[in-house]
């Protein structure tokens, strides 16, 4: 982390794991997943904004990497890397993680990879992250109406596909 | 206590869900974590080595003014003089015809690139999509600074000038670009631009206004979705400018899909809006619907656009509001209709995204409180409640 300053290696180290796993719900590859996780962390380093808390800047780092994936699918700019990037990744990425094989044949895994883009990064910060809808909302910014709207819409959806599987 | 319970146990239910399981199994290897270090390190490399490259041209251009300002000062004097061997009269007319062959020198093609040129407003505007990288260049010219021009003095904004504007990719979800003026009393604003959003590559939408002081943060818009192309039109015409009468916040309050960008006032909305404070029309963006209000004096200026919603709206409401209200119904999202021809509010409750029963909302509401329809529009709708407002690009008129 030679680059980086001793406050942001730390937010790197506190928070990465935690923005691999929104922008993977997204990206759905790794490869991908990586560019975004680093445009992240480079607009965190960028901007150096202040932190109230913790919470403070988890929260700014799930936005900023919502939108970064939400930013990346629609100008596909995946297809756009240059080649040398391209190369540099086919090294890298013949092989498999681990975890991808398991996301890939998961039924939870599936149904929650193909939610739509919206309902995302709310179903992660409900599940895994705890969070209830107040605090979602007070995180990403959105009323509570919404979140819970959308809480709602995705758990009907994956009721829906998941049947009895779900829950 | 009961409902701590409860909450206790829907919490450990939750972590111990199929769904926080799978999500706690997305972890990246060391190796993926060696590739987005290296991915950041690289990045920022290049960030420093742009930067210096930028500032080195810099300094060439500088270097290069000076010496043609020197040469301008001690040679073109000596030029001019005919006793040294500069220009006489006779040589002139050689000059004139100089400048002449300077002066029919094409102009810059200011054409159509995109279809800006679909609104007189965006004449002159040059757009370039965002084929190759991550980066457009956004270049407002002159008539575009005319546009704004007018716009400042319709609200008493004198001596405005383009003095920057640039594009970047900064991952803020649709804002493109920003174009930074400044008026003769040096208030600088930024007026901040989006593009090529969603199903409207052609348009340009004029999508926030601030004060430049907290530009570094720019957190607050990253929720900001912007709107069709009839509003990105209806803002960026000369006309349309007038809705954004001073549209200036401060950066450091959040706007999300569901708040109102009040016009007149730069204060942080932190309670119930009175009506009058609510001077146009704000973005708003929720599942693809647009609603936009306007409304000038006691006047209310509303439209509809057929937006997504593909149900025919009656043709005498001229415009819905798409609300929610927290309290009695969770999630459950209510339309208000209102019609100019016959000044009545009318309401939609069920089947949100085809409304085509609507009951007239004076039926269910008193006579008195109907009569009093901007008082009960702020005292019905929660502050947060009103998600979105649109206009629809002909129909937009201000009041008189």
């Amino acid at each position: 982390m030679s680059n980086l300053n001793s406050l942001h290696s730390e937010i790197y180290t506190r928070h990465m794991k935690t923005v691999f796993r929104v922008c993977y719900t997204y990206m759905k590859n790794v490869p991908d997943t990586e560019d975004a996780v680093a445009d992240t962390f480079v607009k965190l380093i960028k901007r150096n904004p202040s932190f109230k808390s913790d919470e403070h800047e988890k929260a700014w780092l799930i936005r900023t990497a919502t939108n970064v994936c939400k930013d990346g699918l629609k100008q596909s700019w995946r297809r756009n890397r240059s080649d040398s990037e391209n190369e540099f990744e086919q090294i890298f990425a013949s092989t498999e993680e681990p975890f991808e094989a398991f996301i890939r044949n998961d039924a939870v895994a599936v149904a929650v990879m193909e939610l739509p883009e919206k309902y995302k990064t709310v179903i992660y910060m409900y599940y895994f992250e705890g969070y209830d809808s107040a605090e979602i909302s007070k995180m990403l910014k959105k009323p509570q109406s919404t979140v819970r709207n959308n809480l709602l819409k995705a758990k009907n959806l994956l009721r829906e596909r998941l049947g009895d599987f779900y829950e | 206590m009961n409902s701590l319970n409860s909450q206790n146990n829907q919490d450990s239910n939750r972590e111990d869900s199929k769904i926080a399981k799978m999500l706690g199994k997305i972890e990246p290897s060391e190796t993926s974590e060696r590739r987005i270090l290296r991915k950041i390190e690289n990045n920022l490399i290049r960030r420093e080595r742009d930067f210096m490259r930028a500032n080195i041209l810099g300094l060439t251009a500088a270097l290069a003014s000076f010496v043609i300002i020197a040469a301008g000062v001690f040679l073109i004097p000596n030029m001019l003089n005919p006793n040294q061997g500069g220009i006489s009269p006779a040589n002139e007319s050689d000059t004139t015809n100089s400048i002449e062959t300077t002066n029919s020198i094409e102009q810059p093609d200011n054409g159509d690139k995109d279809g800006l040129n679909t609104d007189p407003a965006y004449r002159d505007i040059k757009f370039y999509p965002a084929d190759e990288s991550d980066y457009l260049i956004f270049t407002v010219e002159n008539s575009i600074e005319a546009v704004f021009d007018k716009w400042a003095k319709l609200n008493n904004i004198e001596g405005v000038t383009v003095i920057e504007s640039y594009y970047e990719n900064n991952g803020v979800e649709t804002v493109d670009g920003e174009v930074i003026l400044h008026d003769s009393g040096k208030t600088t604003f930024v007026l901040v631009l989006s593009s090529g959003i969603d199903d409207y590559p052609d348009h340009v939408a004029l999508v926030g206004v601030s004060l430049v002081n907290t530009l570094h943060d720019f957190t607050p818009f990253d929720e900001l979705r912007v709107t069709s192309g009839s509003f990105s039109a209806n803002i960026l015409t000369v006309d349309g400018m007038k809705n954004l009468k001073p549209a200036i916040r401060r950066y450091d309050h959040p706007v999300s899909e569901h708040e109102f960008l009040p016009i007149k006032n730069t204060p942080p909305i932190d309670g119930p809006l009175s009506f009058d404070e609510i001077h146009a029309a704000l973005k708003l963006w929720f599942d693809d619907e647009f609603i936009i209000l306007a409304h000038e004096g006691d006047t209310l200026i509303l439209s509809v656009e057929d937006n997504n919603l593909n149900e025919p709206v009656p043709a005498h409401i001229d415009a819905y509001l798409f609300v929610y209200i927290d309290e009695s119904v969770e999630g459950e999202p209510v339309y208000y209709a209102v019609s100019k021809e016959d000044g009545m509010v009318y309401v939609q409750t069920e089947n949100i995204r085809y409304p085509t029963m609507w009951t007239p909302f004076s039926k269910i509401m008193t006579a008195e409180t109907s009569a009093r329809l901007p008082e009960l529009y702020i005292d019905e709708i929660h502050p947060w409640g009103l998600s979105c407002v649109f206009v629809n690009r002909s129909d937009m008129k201000l009041a008189t």
